[in-house]
């Protein structure tokens, strides 16, 4: 029999196993990221399913404080713009 | 107008892309095996996804039918990528025979977490199962999508998979942009909690733009 397939099996096998277990213990879970995913849908899907209790995490801060944030591509992000950088230097 | 992208962008994309790779289909009339199993599951696993889009679009005012109707496509479009990728990951280690056995009790230990969370998300009523379950499914499914594309570089008639090789490329990124969007607060993405939509969003536009790849490439070896 093949040698790879055996280890796709058992690859399978393992991850099928900690999958459950992770399944099972996410329940006990009480970090940030466990409250917030409990309620939201994150999984695949085109049509996300509305969230339990209708609780909507995002955004969380408010949308004119992100604009301040650069988010385009390169390897080291600009500084945010504050709101002080407005004012005049007094040179 | 980015508003409307994000929540109809991937839905109005999936009939334009199924038209698109039916074309490179009918184009072509001798395939590999590998390449012609490729082509007809992609455009079968478009198909689910459009009927899905239907049914969630249909019953979006009614929650309850709707998460029901979420969780039903999803453990069927979950099976279905296993199946998918899994079996073009045994026809690409070209094995002299097919091994149904390894492959019906794989696919049959890798779809018990994926019931058992759907189960749990609807008598929990919590997300929870199911994101968990969809992080570890990604990561599975991304492994064995990277070694199906390595078998296909190392084939020698490269030439001959390159829709094969458009279609897993597109996969390694759906998943692996899926593993990020999973962890959006480790990951920081917090103000980008519909990353999920986007991830998906960027794969389609890529397997919309390699139809017209695959076709000027196709076009330039005809000539």
């Amino acid at each position: 029999m093949n040698k790879n397939l055996i280890v796709i099996l058992v690859v399978a096998c393992v991850v099928s196993v900690l999958n459950v277990v992770a399944v099972v213990n996410s329940n006990n879970d009480v970090s940030f990221q466990s409250f917030a995913e409990s309620k939201v849908c994150n999984a695949q899907g085109d049509f996300m399913p509305q969230p339990y209790n209708n609780f909507l995490i995002a955004p969380i801060s408010p949308v004119e404080q992100s604009d301040l944030f650069c988010s385009i591509h390169g390897d080291f992000m600009p500084p945010p713009f504050e709101e002080d950088d407005d004012e005049p230097s007094g040179d | 107008m980015i508003e409307f992208i994000q929540l109809y962008g991937a839905a109005l994309l999936r009939p334009l892309i199924i038209i698109g790779w039916i074309f490179v289909f009918k184009k072509k009339t001798t395939y590999t095996y590998l390449t012609n199993f490729s082509l007809k599951y992609f455009i079968c696993f478009f198909l689910i996804c459009i009927i899905w889009n239907i049914f969630a679009f249909s019953f979006a005012s009614n929650f309850p039918v709707a998460r029901l109707i979420f969780l039903f496509f999803w453990i069927l479009t979950s099976i279905y990528e296993f199946f998918f990728i899994l079996r073009a990951l045994f026809l690409s280690f070209n094995t002299e025979t097919k091994h149904n056995d390894i492959f019906v009790i794989t696919l049959s230990v890798l779809a018990i977490p994926v019931i058992l969370a759907a189960i749990l998300c609807h008598t929990n009523k919590t997300y929870n199962p199911v994101n968990t379950t969809d992080f570890y499914n990604m990561i599975l499914l991304m492994l064995g999508t990277v070694i199906v594309l390595k078998n296909l570089l190392s084939y020698e008639s490269f030439m001959e998979n390159i829709e094969s090789f458009f279609i897993y490329s597109g996969f390694v990124l759906y998943f692996g942009l899926h593993i990020l969007a999973s962890n959006v607060i480790p990951f920081g993405f917090r103000q980008n909690w519909f990353f999920a939509q986007y991830a998906t969003l960027i794969s389609l536009i890529y397997w919309l733009g390699s139809v017209y790849f695959i076709w000027k490439i196709r076009s330039r070896l005809s000539s």
